[in-house]
């Protein structure tokens, strides 16, 4: 369609210049030709449905009417987002607009925990009523993320996530002349108390200075935050960034956020870095990219040493569904880690990601910020997996989507122990293999069946003499570490999906069963030991949308009997929330 | 494995990287096609004179010089099949082929920018007006029309003068030299059928726009930049009741297909269904590798997780804190988490640091119970697996019972 942005009519040029063809002829016909006129046509005249008028090349509009011409449907402008009501508004922006200045959701929850008691004794325990744990256990939570851009300021952004946990207290069970003892929860959490807490709260600024400075692409962020490097660090402090087209820059310092804990007496951590990555591709048109991180801890407490790791990670990607990657990690100037990686995909469905990972040990135990072993002999302060051994893992995972409708994921992967015939091995280090896959195939639209299967292999030591005969209450010795620990499982899963649609109304079904297998470390003639457990479980959860902005949830979880624990029949949980986006 | 060999492999791989912008191979020669390539130095005027086919002039001007005079004096070749059906020995034996081709072959105006030519504002400012889709491929009865070289002279002829504009004769303004085979690829292909006639309007009466479809025309700079409609935008349509009826539904096969087959493909595929169902790569392998994807572009997975800002950096967490792998169920904490543990603890380290595990593990645990009561029978769970019990006792407190030093042996 042809709008003339002046008020000057839009007249066809074929009839424009027909008018003045005509014109010309007729003040010319009085007069003699002082040359024959030249009829040869040297260009192809314009099209008779020529509608279109150039503003420089105005013509004088024509005399007479025009023929109507039939009227050709044209569309119509669409309607600005903003004039439409909010169902189509929603359906035409997808699910959500990010673009809004404000958006924010809300979660409230409540959650029952609880273990039907058996009226068995354990296996450790005689029959204990009423104070092994709490039948049911009951608490609230809830969520509030709340983002902002462009608000007062067109330059800040900010993103503040809490939490909140509402717990009665746990119960107590006190026997005559002992001291009250806590009564166990039946599922062990790591928060037992009411909590309301920033998990991340952040304010951003981007684009404040001038432009002719050549850092508009500078942006800094100040509050409570994640730092992607050599570790995923909750940090709360301050990050100055550039995010460059060839290169980008960052630099961070602040105080390490322990997450999941209030007891932060001995978890000081003064953490400081940068990172810089460069990509040769916009540089020098390799496809290569340089990427160089380096973390410091700095402990406030005593006894907690300061660590440094350093990273260098070079992207190889040769093509756009083709990535090799190549990293080493150090700790303390001594190298920690090395990784291999190979990602390739096809057809955005169909990937594939082959990656070799050692460990060497000189890396961290735990966390990047736990470098040394406790001293035994203080009180335990944590868990002892053992001395960190050098470990190579290969792995491989696959997945493709057939037809649209038959969703196919393999893995599988090896772990090596490298330590030496000299360094005690440990359970913790154990070379495994392990093997698994899923499929999940869609029936019809709304409906889709899946399975999946898992096992692991583990490698264990064999004890010199056999197993340890065991005479009860006599105490025997200790296997080596690197003979405990399970010797393989397998799970087998599986489960049943309904959708209506991501914001309709969905359900989800699933059952596995599970086989631990355990060395024979100790026999007993006379009271045979179990070498294999048998478990199941299972979880129904169903999500359903009021609206589109309302969604409430339920979820129910539920183990069978287990073998280890006789005291109870099996694990439940319920969960409810409902959930209010905007 | 050498570990210091990784950055040796990679720069090594890095030199072997060809650079880019290389020309891409020349395509095999075909005797009986004309190569623009291959007549790049040469004018197009020279031989695209007017709309009358190269070489109707007495073979003017293939056989001028020292081009093709050669073969137009010696025996027939296959160059005569460049204009002719077949090669023959009497002259005018061989009736012509169709000019101009119309087959997959067709250079196509390589360099036309549909952005350039839809920016209203832009196009406005220049000339005086601007130019839709129907412009150039006005609808029809038979549906919209493939511009040709008139539709361009409306604007271009040098009559008109459009301010800015090439002209007509700029060939290389819309036709770029190239050594690449242009491939017309079919859209609607086997059993499907698709009429635009029966899209003008939707069931409301509302005029279905060309950029409903083709969402991505107007950015495309170049003819090479243009992208197929997808199907997923026909699914918007044909899944609203207030914009289709229900008998045109996306998942009813005959109402794109002309036949059903009963295979598994009979199955509306994912990309047939709602804009608000689960993205087609959100497959079971998406739910373990999404680092990249999520890296790329958070503000897509903000769509829908709705817990996320969108905001284009550094996002991982927003959505981590909140969703739980797959594995960690009911009984994660109390029994699966400790082997995963071990043979992974780099993987438990992205979430959790240190104090999260001893937040739990400094408590005591379930199966402890009474107090008094472990120490002499923790044997029966001891014997079936010690592991749990050295995660957090060390030899030195368990010497003492089990070598005999300690008062409380029983």
């Amino acid at each position: 369609m042809t709008r003339a942005r002046t008020g000057a009519p839009a007249a066809p040029a074929a009839l424009a210049m027909v008018a003045a063809l005509a014109a010309q002829t007729a003040h010319a016909e009085p007069e003699p030709a002082a040359h024959p006129p030249s009829l040869k046509v040297t260009h192809e005249p314009p099209p008779r449905h020529l509608r279109m008028r150039p503003r420089a090349a105005a013509v004088p509009p024509p005399t007479t009417t025009p023929p109507s011409r039939p009227a050709i449907p044209m569309p119509a402008a669409p309607p600005r987002l903003s004039e439409l009501d909010a169902r189509d508004r929603d359906e035409l922006a997808g699910l959500r607009d990010v673009l809004a200045p404000v958006s924010f959701s809300i979660t409230v929850g409540y959650q029952v925990d609880g273990a039907r008691p058996s009226g068995r004794a354990s296996l450790d325990a005689p029959l204990q009523v009423g104070r092994d744990y709490d039948a049911l256990r009951a608490y609230g939570f809830g969520e509030l993320f709340f983002s902002m851009r462009g608000v007062a300021v067109d330059s800040l952004s900010a993103y503040i996530a809490l939490r909140l946990d509402a717990t009665a207290p746990p119960d107590v069970f006190s026997a005559p002349g002992q001291p009250a003892t806590r009564i166990a929860p039946p599922i062990p959490t790591w928060f037992e108390r009411s909590t309301f807490e920033a998990r991340t709260g952040w304010a951003e600024v981007k684009d404040f200075l001038p432009r002719r400075l050549g850092l508009r692409k500078l942006r800094v962020r100040g509050g409570s935050q994640y730092i992607y490097g050599p570790w995923v660090l909750h940090l709360d402090g301050v990050l100055v960034a550039y995010d460059g087209d060839i290169a980008s820059a960052s630099a961070y310092v602040g105080g390490r956020h322990a997450d999941y804990t209030t007891d932060l007496t001995a978890e000081r951590y003064l953490a400081a870095g940068g990172t810089l990555r460069v990509d040769l591709r916009k540089l020098v048109g390799l496809p290569i990219a340089i990427t160089g991180e380096t973390l410091s801890l700095t402990s406030y407490a005593a006894d907690q040493p300061d660590s440094a790791h350093r990273q260098l990670a070079i992207d190889w990607q040769p093509h756009r569904d083709l990535t090799l990657t190549g990293q080493l990690r150090t700790l303390d100037d001594k190298l920690a880690s090395e990784r291999l990686q190979l990602r390739a995909r096809y057809s955005d469905v169909t990937n594939l990601v082959f990656e070799v990972v050692r460990r060497f040990d000189t890396d961290w135990r735990w966390d990047p910020s736990l470098i040394v072993a406790d001293d035994p002999t203080v009180a335990r302060r944590y868990l002892d997996l053992g001395p960190v051994l050098p470990q190579v893992v290969t792995s491989l995972r696959a997945g493709t989507l057939i037809a649209e409708n038959v969703d196919l994921v393999a893995r599988g992967a090896i772990a090596a122990d490298l330590s030496g015939s000299d360094v005690a091995r440990s359970s913790f280090s154990a070379a495994y293999a392990e093997l698994g896959g899923a499929v999940e195939v869609r029936l019809r639209r709304t409906f889709a069946l899946g399975a999946s299967a898992l096992t692991r292999q583990n490698s264990r030591v064999d004890l010199p003499g056999g197993p340890i005969p065991d005479v009860r209450l006599v105490a025997q010795p200790l296997p080596p570490s690197a003979a405990t620990g399970e010797l393989s499982f397998t799970e087998i899963g599986a489960r049943a999906r309904m959708s209506l649609g991501a914001r309709r109304l969905s359900a989800l079904l699933e059952v596995y069963g599970r086989r631990t297998r355990y060395p024979a470390l100790y026999i007993d003639p006379t009271n045979p030991i179990p070498t294999s457990e048998l478990r199941g479980g299972g979880r129904i959860s169903v999500e359903a949308w009021i609206g589109k902005r309302l969604k409430l949830s339920a979820a129910y979880d539920a183990t069978t009997a287990i073998d280890l624990t006789p005291e109870i029949t099996l694990y439940k949980s319920l969960r409810l929330t409902m959930t209010g986006t905007y | 494995m050498p570990g210091h060999l990784v950055i040796a492999v990679v720069a090594l791989a890095a030199a072997c990287t060809p650079q880019h912008g290389a020309d891409a191979p020349q395509p095999a020669h075909d005797a009986t096609r004309i190569s623009h390539p291959q007549h790049a130095r040469i004018a197009c005027e020279a031989c695209h004179r007017g709309a009358a086919r190269p070489g109707s002039d007495e073979h003017r001007p293939c056989d001028d010089g020292a081009c093709h005079r050669a073969d137009f004096l010696g025996a027939p070749t296959r160059l005569c099949e460049v204009c002719h059906v077949r090669v023959t020995a009497a002259p005018l034996g061989a009736p012509l082929k169709p000019y101009p081709v119309e087959d997959a072959w067709q250079a196509e105006p390589s360099r036309f920018s549909h952005r350039r030519h839809l920016d209203s504002a832009a196009v406005e400012s220049r000339v005086g007006f601007h130019v839709t889709c129907t412009d150039c491929h006005p609808r029809s009865d038979a549906g919209p029309a493939r511009p040709d070289h008139a539709a361009c002279a409306r604007c271009h002829a040098p009559e008109v003068a459009l301010a800015g504009s090439p002209r007509m004769a700029d060939c290389a303004a819309c036709h770029a030299q190239s050594s690449r085979l242009r491939v017309r690829r079919r859209l609607i292909r086997d059993d499907l059928h698709f009429d635009h006639t029966r899209h003008k309007i939707d069931r409301r009466g509302a005029t279905i726009r060309c950029e409903d479809c083709h969402t991505q025309t107007a950015s495309a700079d170049e003819y090479g930049d243009l992208v197929a409609p997808r199907v997923e935008s026909c699914v918007g349509c044909h899944d609203d009741s207030d914009r289709t009826p229900g008998v045109m539904r996306m998942r009813i096969c005959e109402t794109c297909h002309r036949q059903r087959t009963e295979t598994l493909t009979s199955i509306a595929p994912r990309n047939h269904l709602p804009l608000t169902e689960r993205p087609l790569d959100h497959t079971l392998k998406f739910r373990r590798d999404h680092a990249v994807a999520a890296e790329q572009n958070a503000a897509r997975c903000a769509t829908c997780h709705t817990q996320m800002s969108g905001n284009p950096q550094q996002a991982c967490d927003e959505c981590h804190q909140t969703m739980v792998p797959a594995d960690h169920r009911i009984t994660w904490r109390e029994l699966d988490h400790g082997s995963e543990a071990a043979a992974d603890r780099e993987r438990c380290a992205r979430c959790h640091v240190v104090e999260f595990c001893t937040s739990c593990h400094r408590q005591r645990p379930l199966s402890h119970g009474m107090v008094g009561t472990f120490t002499t029978e923790h044997a029966h769970l001891a014997r079936i697996d010690i592991r749990p019990c050295v995660a957090c006792h060390s030899e030195s407190f368990c010497a003492p019972c089990h070598t005999g030093q300690s008062p409380r042996r029983p």
